[in-house]
């Protein structure tokens, strides 16, 4: 453990030649390094823009089209010789290229959720937390009314009511997953409004404006990161389970979630329909969760 | 101590319920299309009686009235598409199936949950630690949907000792694959929090100094770190039921139980609106009450709250 620490830095004013090297070590360069040194996240990382990659590129080397139906060749084995590398499907369409495609629109549907809470999760917490006073107390009183609703059902509710739209199921699960971000977001920003630097700011005569921008965002935005590689495995893990229940995407368009409810339906017959989707779908949630600790450990302030 | 209870009766939980009611009630009527408009031809008159079986030749306040008012006697209405049962009949049949099935994984999720991350705390940072921390990580991560499958597989169609789904009116062999599934995901993160709040109050002061005084260890575990490491836990126990609600879904659809759960999706899949919205505000009332509940046992267990 000690081998791996690095020296201790010189003290300033002791030895001027060591400011130099001080100055460059700002709070990114330093969660950069604390991220770089472990190991699980970042073989995660790596792991993940494989998959990524993959998704987004491999359909194109397999001959076969996501909605091609070939009755000859239905619930077929994985077969390097007709170039069905995952088998096929009931209806004997490519597996490989449908989970590939299903995994863009997991990971889209992941991604975009997460983007859309994040933005609403950040302002409403930032607003709440600046402003203080009734407007937060109001706010924060919406949210815990909104926190005890069965979200998961109203969000069915919704799918119910207005069609199976996939642009509904990003907004549907990002407007509904900003709640714990908010508050995430608020918390931090009324303990940073009363902190020494902040305060030492303001004495040295820096203006709000810039208060925010250089010692509140950067403070934030770290939180907010963690919290966002988060919600991306819960966002797709929501979208599985509304495509699992047949309230996701729609055939011909398909999701690890829609796959994976085919595949648990002919594991009698079609083991590989259940084991190539499910595959890529945990080690995608496993990516993004060893990803986020790695984030949140590298970010923490606490452990510096 | 009173006063907190009723506070938070009052004017959290009864005002957050009329909340939830309305909102679902409005998005039920805002739908594009009516719910019937799969039935074209029929004679007026049959058409009229219908829309006053279901009240929809009332305006919409006095639907919403006429709805809060039967919700108030415990009446869901009718149901749009089995229509010769009412909502209450057909919740009726399921709410006991899903009760048994998620009270039991309830108790296994507790007491495992609490085992294994006393005995991680215990041996922190040994191969117990580690594996039942790995395991937990999988848990978590692990959706049901990939799981029930999984086991499905190997104990039904390989093993052939459990049956692959079915209920069976609960007996034994049919409950165990569904409750295994259902409390993965609540053993592992009962197991997490227990093991971090474990460790952290055997590392405090009281602690120590019972172990000086010579006290043995399980005499400390039982009368000393026990009640403080369990307050996280009771305050996951609120999400927790709502989860193992939520996770029954899944569950009830995989392993075809008659469930509420399966009554939700089918409902859902038909827009079948009164079985919707019944079982939403049901699910709901359930889970504001239970949260309602668990914060009025945390009041008892911990005097600091109540004050705030």
């Amino acid at each position: 453990m000690n081998a791996s620490l690095p020296a201790l830095p010189p003290l300033v004013g002791l030895d001027d030649d060591a400011n130099t090297s001080i100055a460059g070590r700002s709070l990114w360069v330093d969660a950069r390094r604390r991220f770089l040194r472990n190991r699980a996240a970042l073989v995660s990382l790596c792991v993940l823009v494989i998959i990524v990659t993959v998704c987004l590129l491999g359909a194109t080397l397999s001959p076969y089209a996501y909605d091609d139906p070939d009755f000859a060749a239905m619930h077929n084995a994985p077969d390097t010789q007709t170039q069905h590398w995952f088998g096929t499907d009931n209806l004997g369409r490519d597996l490989f290229v449908r989970t590939l495609l299903g995994g863009r629109i997991s990971l889209m549907v992941g991604a975009l959720g997460a983007l859309v809470a994040v933005l609403i999760g950040t302002l409403y917490g930032a607003t709440a937390g600046f402003v203080g006073g009734k407007l937060d107390s109001v706010m924060m009183r919406f949210l815990e009314i909104l926190a005890s609703f069965p979200i998961m059902f109203l969000v069915i509710l919704l799918m119910t009511l207005f069609g199976r739209d996939l642009w509904l199921i990003f907004i549907a699960i990002g407007a509904v997953s900003w709640l714990d971000m908010a508050r995430i977001v608020r918390g931090q920003t009324l303990s940073l409004k009363r902190k020494e630097f902040v305060e030492a700011a303001h004495v040295a005569g820096v203006s709000t404006a810039r208060i925010i921008v250089r010692h509140i965002v950067p403070n934030v935005l770290g939180l907010v990161a963690v919290y966002a590689t988060l919600l991306v495995p819960s966002m797709i893990l929501f979208e599985s389970f509304l495509s699992y229940l047949g309230l996701g995407v729609q055939e011909p368009t398909t999701s690890w979630g829609a796959l994976l409810e085919q595949g648990a339906k002919s594991i009698e017959v079609a083991m590989w329909e259940l084991i190539f989707p499910a595959g890529f779908l945990v080690t995608t949630l496993f990516c993004f969760n060893f990803i986020g600790d790695g984030l949140r450990d590298a970010l923490d302030p606490k452990d510096r | 101590m009173l006063r907190f209870i009723l506070r938070r009766i009052f004017f959290e939980a009864v005002p957050t319920l009329l909340v939830l009611v309305t909102v679902t009630f409005f998005l039920i009527r805002l739908a594009p299309g009516g719910p019937f408009s799969s039935e074209m031809n029929v004679p007026p008159e049959v058409k009229a009686a219908i829309e006053a079986k279901y009240r929809m030749d009332q305006s919409l306040p006095m639907q919403y009235l006429g709805y809060l008012a039967d919700l108030a006697q415990g009446d869901l209405g009718p149901s749009f598409k089995y229509k010769d049962f009412t909502v209450n009949e057909l919740v009726n049949k399921a709410v006991p199936v899903s009760f048994k099935l998620g009270i039991a994984a309830f108790i296994i999720a507790l007491i495992f949950g609490v085992c294994a991350g006393v005995a991680a705390a215990l041996k922190q940072n040994t191969w117990i630690d580690y594996s039942v921390m790995g395991v937990a990580m999988i848990g978590v991560v692990l959706p049901n949907f990939v799981l029930a499958p999984m086991l499905a597989l190997v104990f039904a169609v390989w093993l052939k000792i459990l049956p692959a789904g079915g209920w069976e009116g609960g007996q034994f062999t049919f409950m165990v694959l569904p409750v295994a599934v259902l409390c993965k995901h609540y053993i592992s993160v009962i197991a997490r929090i227990t093991r971090g709040s474990m460790i952290e109050v055997l590392g405090s002061q009281f602690i120590r100094t019972a172990r000086a005084k010579g006290l043995p260890m399980h005499y400390i575990l039982r009368r000393h770190a026990l009640k403080p490491a369990l307050l996280p836990v009771v305050s996951y126990l609120g999400p927790a039921f709502v989860g193992i609600i939520t996770g029954s879904v899944v569950v009830e659809t995989f392993f075809g139980i008659p469930g509420i759960g399966q009554l939700f999706i089918n409902g859902a899949l038909n827009r079948d609106y009164s079985m919707v919205l019944g079982l939403t505000i049901l699910i709901g009332t359930l889970m504001i009450t239970f949260n309602a509940i668990v914060d009025i046992l945390y009041g008892f267990i911990d005097p600091r709250i109540r004050i705030k």
